[in-house]
């Protein structure tokens, strides 16, 4: 009973947008010129989707912080860490929601601090490592084996060295069309995009059927 | 063959890491002069479309990069908004995707900039601020409502002032006030492509991660992208085009350590493989 | 402007994650747990500020004020799906959540049909390029020629890459081999074209890092001591 009422509301949820896609804007005349009796509910149905899906904002939050408070309260490894975690989003909540633009304050201080010191550079710092990773996987795992990899090597210089200052300095004598930054481009412009195309056209044949089954309830995990 | 050659490809990878960190600290240290090169297609079709703004529309940026993107999303942001500033072009700004800290760095970047020019807030520009749009289908759902009647998605500014209330706001109703969308972040979605370009018509531009960048010549190509600022590199060439060297450029100079390093790496990598596939052959 | 004590802690925390390069670390950990408290925090504030309270909150009180039509106090409606979401907390009752989440299933498959068609046809009619050099309104020349050239080249590449992925019947006959190992050559090309980006990128996030330490932080430092 349950499957039956989530896939009617699945069905009738894709429903609205896929007649509200597919019937014209305004019919012919000799079929009364009436206008698609879809469109004048569009904005408000879009509205209502938006404000449900934003409701859900707290269901991660509050996993997180159920989490680290049973760590904290049951003394387990690890209770610092979850000290630290609370102690933080008890504070930034503070800072952001009390604070006030364009006033310097406490906590439009602390606001900064946890903002700009805390959130932005962890988050940067943590993407940064994979630069360091990267050298060490070029050093370690990128070997010319086969015609394959060695096709494959090359492109990957030129575009990177193309793309940059270096390699306009490195060919600035050679004629405009055999310069790194005109082979690169040529490399993204002609192969990369036959082939990125390809991907594309091949999956949009997977995404119509994956999104048919999902509306029409067919998939094994469907509700 | 000499033996420390073969031990090339197995060396302690925080070797590696200091190397490549000492390596890129170089160019912050000395100022070593390269030429800028010539703007590709791509920046060169964002430019264009910007330059050909009429005076009755606006221009529409999608900010919704944060720290994660902004290694390559602020210069992007802030070659266009100099751009956007020097030819007296008001724009509207939104956030529209998974991250809250949008309209945040939107901030940070515009405003700066748009003091400079002597903008005024509400009257010359507005960030309207964060709408969540964590799945594609959100995504598709608010820029079509976005599109159709702007003020129902996004009803006050990102300071809580009604929408209505705002000078600009008053005459930016819907997409026939646009005259063209720039979406920056890590990776603009293909939404923006299919419910505005294909939808509508207005041309949009994407400013994105270098690592999306191959996936977006296809709509290049196809016409359905006006431009693409790729990467830190595509900023330098904006700037490059508006006359005025800055954040880009700069970064876009370090970028050529960084793509020399990985291409050592791999290359010490290769020659210490070879080595010690031929020793491991000649051995008895 | 960012104020000094965000410049301080922003270079004590990078220098913290950097430190992970040596070993995992204590250190580590906790600026961690702090970033992790922080962007809760303040993305839940943003999104009750800039999303909830314009689009759902202020319509119901404006309507129970008077100060707006009745018709916003409908909005108190949407807490009936809206609360739904919760319901994935509980084994018991996981179920409930599954309405709404099926809803916005269904709101997707219906909205990647308008997406994909009016994402793919043009594409469909971007491979239709002109292979005739001789075809311009100037006839021959010779970039027209170059530009057939690419253009021949850019329909067999993705011809053969279609066919490389092509799963549904058999490909292993011996004048498909040549085609195919076409497409896998053009397939390598495109992946070192993409491994190159995404170095850049690497790269760029490294760099970004390393001016905010230099300029930022440690060079103020060394011209004030300087001076």
């Amino acid at each position: 009973m349950t499957r039956r009422v989530v896939w009617m509301i699945t069905f009738v949820g894709g429903l609205f947008f896929l007649l509200e896609f597919l019937l014209p804007e305004q019919a012919p005349d000799w079929l009364g010129g009436i206008k698609n009796p879809l469109t004048p509910y569009l904005g408000g149905v879009t509205n209502f989707l938006v404000v449900v899906a934003t409701m859900a904002f707290l269901l991660g939050p509050f996993i997180l912080v159920r989490r680290h408070v049973g760590t904290l309260v049951r003394r387990r490894q690890g209770w610092l860490e979850s000290l630290v975690f609370v102690v933080f989003l008890g504070a930034s909540l503070l800072a952001a929601a009390l604070r006030e633009e364009q006033v310097r304050s406490a906590l439009s201080v602390l606001y900064d601090a946890l903002f700009f010191g805390v959130l932005m550079a962890f988050f940067a710092s943590s993407m940064a490592l994979l630069a360091f990773y990267l050298a060490s996987a070029a050093h370690r795992a990128f070997r010319v084996s086969s015609l394959e990899a060695g096709l494959m090597m090359a492109a990957a210089a030129i575009v990177l060295l193309g793309q940059v200052p270096l390699g306009d300095w490195l060919t600035q004598g050679l004629p405009k069309s055999l310069q790194l930054a005109s082979v690169a481009q040529w490399i993204l412009g002609v192969p990369n995009t036959a082939v990125q195309r390809a991907v594309m056209i091949g999956a949009c044949g997977g995404a119509f059927a994956a999104g048919f089954r999902q509306w029409l309830g067919l998939g094994k995990g469907a509700a | 063959m000499a033996p420390w050659l073969a031990r090339l490809h197995d060396l302690n990878p925080r070797w590696l890491y200091l190397a490549t960190g000492l390596l890129m600290i170089v160019p912050f240290v000395i100022l070593i002069p390269m030429p800028a090169g010539t703007p590709s297609r791509a920046t060169q079709g964002l430019y264009d479309a910007i330059e050909s703004c009429p005076p009755d529309k606006v221009v529409w940026i999608d900010s919704s990069w944060d720290q994660g993107s902004r290694a390559e999303n602020e210069a992007q942001l802030e070659c266009v908004v100099r751009h956007l500033c020097r030819q007296h072009i008001r724009f509207v700004v939104t956030s529209v995707g998974i991250t809250p800290f949008g309209p945040e760095f939107a901030d940070r970047t515009i405003k700066p900039i748009a003091e400079k020019a002597g903008y005024v807030y509400g009257r010359d520009w507005v960030n309207t601020g964060f709408v969540q749009a964590p799945t594609p289908a959100s995504l598709a759902l608010i820029i079509n409502g976005l599109a159709r009647d702007f003020h129902s998605i996004r009803p006050a500014d990102v300071h809580g002032t009604p929408i209505g209330d705002l000078p600009l706001m008053q005459k930016v109703r819907t997409i026939r006030d646009i005259h063209v969308i720039y979406a920056i972040t890590y990776s603009p979605a293909q939404e923006w492509i299919s419910f505005i370009k294909g939808q509508f018509g207005t041309p949009v531009a994407f400013g994105c991660m270098s690592i999306m960048a191959p996936s977006y010549y296809a709509f290049l190509d196809s016409g359905q992208l006006c431009g693409v600022l790729i990467g830190n590199r595509g900023a330098a060439q904006y700037e490059a085009l508006i006359g005025r060297p800055s954040l880009g450029t700069r970064l876009s100079m370090a970028q050529s350590f960084g793509n020399a390093a990985i291409i050592l790496a791999a290359l010490v990598g290769n020659l210490g493989w070879w080595a010690a596939r031929r020793a491991r052959r000649k051995a008895p | 402007m960012t104020e000094p004590l965000a410049i301080w802690i922003g270079a004590i925390v990078t220098l913290a994650v950097f430190s992970y390069l040596a070993r995992d670390n204590p250190f580590y950990r906790l600026v961690q747990q702090a970033a992790l408290g922080a962007a809760v925090g303040i993305a839940i504030v943003v999104t009750w500020q800039q999303v909830l309270y314009p689009m759902w909150l202020t319509p119901i009180v404006k309507a129970f004020q008077g100060a707006a039509d009745w018709k916003g106090a409908l909005w108190l409606l949407a807490l009936v799906p809206g609360s739904l979401w919760y319901f994935q907390l509980s084994k018991r009752w996981f179920w409930v959540s599954t309405l709404v989440t099926g809803l916005f299933v269904g709101v997707a498959a219906g909205l990647a049909f308008k997406n994909q068609v009016l994402l793919i046809m043009p594409q469909v009619g971007a491979c239709l390029k002109p292979l005739d050099p001789w075809a311009g309104p100037e006839g021959f020349t010779w970039p027209a020629l170059l530009d057939c050239l690419n253009n021949l080249l850019m329909l067999v590449g993705l011809l053969a890459t279609l066919l490389y992925f092509f799963f549904s019947v058999k490909t292993d006959r011996r004048w498909l081999a040549g085609p195919m190992r076409f497409g896998r050559l053009m397939i390598m090309v495109a992946l070192g074209a993409m491994f190159g980006n995404t170095v850049m990128t690497r790269m760029a996030y490294l760099i970004e890092r390393l001016q905010f330490l230099y300029e930022t932080w440690l060079r103020p430092l060394l011209t004030i001591h300087g001076s």
